[in-house]
């Protein structure tokens, strides 16, 4: 085998004769690692920013109608006193901030940092690319992506405000709220779906055509079939979601009624449209979206935990092939699964169970995917680095999101569900300390290839146990306060039904339970703290990695310069192993082989051992 | 650094890059379009009698756009023949061709056909008593002494090619349409409604219904029924009419003989056959919109392939140039393939 070279200066880039400018370097740049971390960069600064949103409305929901310490005197100042006097929150900035914490948490944050973030930077590397297939078109993706953002975030400072009308945008609901937020919602959502598209396009052909010579399809590491996948969701998926919003556009801007029945009435008022329209068909176009995009979350998530699982095991993963299986057909099943989103709204029963029924059958391949990485950790000698510790919470923390979601799977428990905090409980479990989880554990792990520096493991374990207490401490208590009826999307958190008789009354313990979600939820926002410290200070005085594959990782990403260069590979590439040859049996010298070591090492005694 | 496969097939895909990126982008093209046919047969199946306009279209303007695109889906193909044969000037001329074909039908589209439906306007009313008025004025006109037979052909044909739900929508709702020529103003005296500024018809289309009509300086509109769709033997002729919108006092069409007069309180509900209009009118803008504008992308890329950076491409690595023709071309039958979805469902069906 090949002994591992550092290349830590960038001395044997093809291209240091074509000095690039700071612009065209860093800014406009086609390299698929620049784009990589512009989008992850742009992703996590939105999480963020997504996050700190609903940590006003926890306030606004624990201690309704009093000003928002530290932030209040701010909102009133940048949105005007309408929407925020005296620093309380109103019930329409409550919506404001309810809508676009979805949007952004899930458009403009986990799918540019999850997909595009991650996927740009590891799938080339992974499968021994250059770069994308289309350099430019990925820059262009990046760009537009940037513009629907910056449309998003104008939408606060209009009059009126952003959206109001949820991340779903329900028509009528959403054509008719006093706010040109929507419009400017739409818009951006056209762009961020355009960009998804090309992102999609670029993904898909780069990963048919630009694997290395030898990298066959069953070489590929897991967390390239997840990408793979991913990107088909996208390229499906989105499109439908497209068409809607050009609807619902029309119906704000051209006074149609693509959305919007004959006969509606606006508060007290016969609206002037000509009817006809469907609010049934916004929510199957946007579900078709809806629910794949689920699965765009937490696909890439489940791929990052595979290659940091293997990793931190040193094994191979259990049942590859099987998990690649059930990877396709969850992607397929998962456009025939969108209307469990919709069972109150009266499609009828038969539509009702034939979801249903596929509902239940796609946790089958969801399990698969669990249970081959709990069997990968049989017997490891696991390594408990941070990146492994958020890797191997994700499993549990997932199969509580994921077991949840039976009972809103079927159409008769959902009746009592539906639209209460357990289904926020729900698919926060699969998406934050999910799908969250994961993307850590792949920033911890990815971190020493693009600076050539570690991030502290101290403070990498505090961010770790702390997240993982205060994530369960946060929406744990949900599902309890939604299986006693409490209701989402009010801004009170529930208190005008207090003590109230009959089905609608909430119990005095179930209210107090919002105080107690508070206290968490800005526990958790402190556990960010080190991890913010940590990202930053590592850049410059991290640990110096001493080798180009620092955690003695089998995939290809390992075998570059580090950062690489633009280009990545420096001399002949040629594959010859499976992606996860950790511990084989016929490698006694070293527990790992990487992918493009030597077909049939010969004994060589007189090569350097590696420290493990 | 160099992309692999940018002109050359992979081995083992046999496929070079952009071919694969073409067909993905037109899966998801299939998907876009496939949801808006989708909302199309949602809505038309859920839609009340009355209220869906069938057999407004000219449906020969359709046939002729739809042969056009289908001429320029040939003339791409010689395009990229031309290319392969080695020739790049019969490749400038077949392209040059493909571009003139796709502007005709553009053309035909945004000059003729929206317009022509956003200066006709249909009315409803607020009683039966109204709407018998306006009928009756309409039949007089047409010379006809009844107009229920008349109304009943046309509404059936607009609406209705089962002949089932006639008696289920009552006779206020029934829609008379044509073409505004003038109207009264409250002191009672008569205007022309003409064209603004010297631009020809469609221009009131746009400015009098957001100038005076909205102002509400409006008591009675004057209306020529139209002769496309009020199957009548002596309405006026909608070129008349036409001509009548721009030049008021060169013809006769807002003579009494051919126009009625309708009093602003008898009207329910006026509109031209915008967006707005109808669920119809909504999918029909925003399907041929859509597909319009996709017709509009693709001449910016095919004028761009026109360009000296281009003929330098071509001199460097045809295989590649060539390559891109082909995606354009696949790009391009796509949009010819959806015409052939589109014109049967909004014209013919």
């Amino acid at each position: 085998m090949e002994p591992t070279k550092t290349h830590v200066s960038h001395d044997a880039t093809h291209d240091a004769h074509h000095e690039a400018s700071f612009l065209t370097k860093y800014i406009f740049s086609s390299d698929h690692k620049v784009i990589g971390i512009q989008y992850a960069m742009c992703g996590l600064l939105f999480l963020l920013f997504g996050f700190g949103l609903i940590m006003a409305m926890r306030w606004q929901i624990a201690k309704p109608g009093e000003s928002i310490p530290i932030i209040g005197s701010l909102l009133q100042s940048l949105l005007g006193s309408e929407v925020a006097k005296g620093g309380v929150m109103s019930p329409a900035l409550y919506n404001t901030f309810g809508a676009m914490h979805g949007t952004i948490m899930v458009f403009m944050g986990i799918v540019p940092l999850a997909f595009a973030g991650f996927g740009n930077y590891v799938v080339p590397l992974q499968i021994g690319a250059p770069d994308m297939a289309f350099p430019r078109l990925n820059m262009a993706s990046f760009w537009v992506f940037f513009l629907g953002a910056v449309v998003m975030f104008a939408s606060f400072f209009i009059p009126g405000g952003a959206a109001q009308a949820g991340w779903t945008s329900y028509s009528p609901l959403a054509s008719v709220v006093p706010t040109d937020g929507q419009v400017y919602w739409l818009v951006g959502m056209v762009m961020l779906i355009t960009s998804s598209l090309l992102g999609a396009v670029n993904f898909i052909a780069t990963i048919i055509q630009l694997r290395a010579p030898g990298m066959t399809w069953m070489k590929l590491p897991f967390f390239v079939w997840a990408q793979f996948v991913t990107a088909f969701l996208l390229l499906l998926a989105f499109p439908p979601l497209e068409a809607a919003g050009v609807m619902q556009l029309m119906d704000k801007l051209a006074g149609t009624s693509f959305f919007l029945p004959t006969g509606l009435f606006v508060a007290g008022q016969p609206t002037d449209i000509s009817g006809g329209g469907s609010p049934l068909l916004w929510q199957h176009l946007f579900w078709f979206l809806g629910h794949p995009e689920v699965y765009v979350l937490i696909l890439p998530a489940i791929g990052i935990v595979t290659e940091v699982t293997a990793n931190a095991t040193r094994r191979p993963i259990w049942g590859y092939k099987v998990m690649v299986g059930a990877l396709f057909v969850l992607g397929f099943l998962s456009f025939i699964v969108w209307a469990h989103h919709m069972y109150l709204t009266g499609m009828g029963t038969k539509v009702a169970t034939f979801f249903q029924t596929t509902t239940m059958i796609i946790s089958i391949p969801s399990v698969v995917l669990l249970t081959c990485l709990f069997m990968s950790l049989w017997r490891g000698s696991i390594r408990f680095t941070a990146a492994s510790l958020f890797a191997l919470s994700f499993l549990p923390m997932f199969g509580i999101g994921g077991l949840t979601g039976l009972p809103l799977g079927f159409n008769f428990t959902d009746i009592h569900l539906h639209d209460t905090y357990y289904v926020i409980a729900h698919f926060h479990y699969v998406i934050a300390p999910g799908t969250i989880f994961g993307l850590f554990a792949g920033i911890y792990y990815w971190y020493p290839k693009m600076t050539g520096r570690k991030m502290s493991e101290f403070w990498g374990r505090v961010h770790f146990w702390c997240s993982l207490v205060f994530m369960n401490l946060v929406f744990f208590p949900m599902f309890k306060q939604g299986m006693d009826g409490l209701s989402r999307r009010m801004s009170d958190g529930g208190a005008t039904y207090a003590g109230q008789d009959g089905v609608l009354g909430l119990a005095p313990s179930t209210l107090a339970t919002n105080l107690d979600i508070a206290y968490a939820a800005w526990g958790l926002a402190l556990a960010q703290v080190p991890f913010i410290i940590n990202f930053f200070w590592s850049i410059r005085h991290g640990e110096k990695v001493t080798s180009d594959n620092p955690w003695n990782s089998t995939t290809l990403e390992w075998q570059t310069p580090t950062p690489p260069p633009h280009g990545n590979f420096v001399g002949e590439l040629h594959v010859n192993h499976g992606p996860y040859e950790y511990s084989h049996p016929d490698h006694p010298q070293t527990d790992y082989l990487p992918q493009n070591a030597p077909a049939h090492p010969a004994p060589d005694v007189t090569r350097q051992p590696h420290k493990v | 650094m160099e992309i692999p496969y940018t002109s050359k097939d992979r081995p083992d895909t046999g496929l070079y890059n952009g071919k694969v990126g073409i067909w993905l982008f037109l899966a998801s093209e299939v998907m876009l379009f496939g949801a808006l046919f989708s909302a199309y047969v949602l809505l038309r199946v859920g839609s009340d009698p009355g209220t869906w306009s069938l057999g407004l279209m000219n449906k020969w303007v359709g046939a002729f756009n739809t042969l056009i695109l289908i001429a320029s889906s040939v003339t791409i193909v010689l395009a990229w023949v031309s290319l392969k044969l080695k020739d790049f000037a019969k490749y400038r001329f077949w392209q040059w061709t493909t571009i003139v074909f796709a502007a005709m039908f553009l053309v035909v589209k945004w000059s003729y056909e929206w317009p022509a439906k956003f200066t006709h306007y249909d009315v409803t009313f607020k009683s039966n008593e109204a709407a018998e008025r306006a009928f009756s004025g309409a039949a007089r006109v047409a010379g006809i002494t009844n107009f229920t037979d008349t109304l009943k052909s046309s509404w059936q044909n607009r609406f209705d090619p089962r002949k089932q739900d006639f008696d289920k929508v009552e006779l206020k709702d029934k829609p008379l349409d044509g073409h505004i020529v003038g109207y009264i103003d409250e002191a009672g005296h008569e205007h022309s409604v003409g064209a603004v500024l010297n631009i020809p018809f469609w221009s009131h289309a746009f400015i009098w219904r957001t100038t005076t009509l909205a102002k509400k300086k409006v008591k009675s509109l004057i209306l020529a029924p139209s002769h496309d769709i009020w199957h009548a033997p002596h309405a006026a002729a909608p070129g008349v009419v036409r001509v009548a919108e721009a030049h008021p006092s060169a013809h006769g069409a807002s003579h009494p003989a051919h126009t009625v007069t309708i009093p602003r309180e008898d009207i329910q509900r006026l509109s031209s056959f915008e967006p707005k209009h109808s669920t119809f009118f909504a999918t029909y803008y925003t399907l041929t919109g859509l597909h319009a504008l996709h017709v509009l992308g693709g001449i910016i890329v095919m004028l761009y392939h026109l360009l000296p950076c281009n003929h330098r491409l071509w001199l460097r690595d045809p295989d590649r140039f060539a390559g891109r023709i082909e995606a354009t071309g696949l790009f391009w039958h796509f949009v010819d393939l959806v015409w052939i979805f589109l014109f049967p469902i909004l014209y013919l069906l």
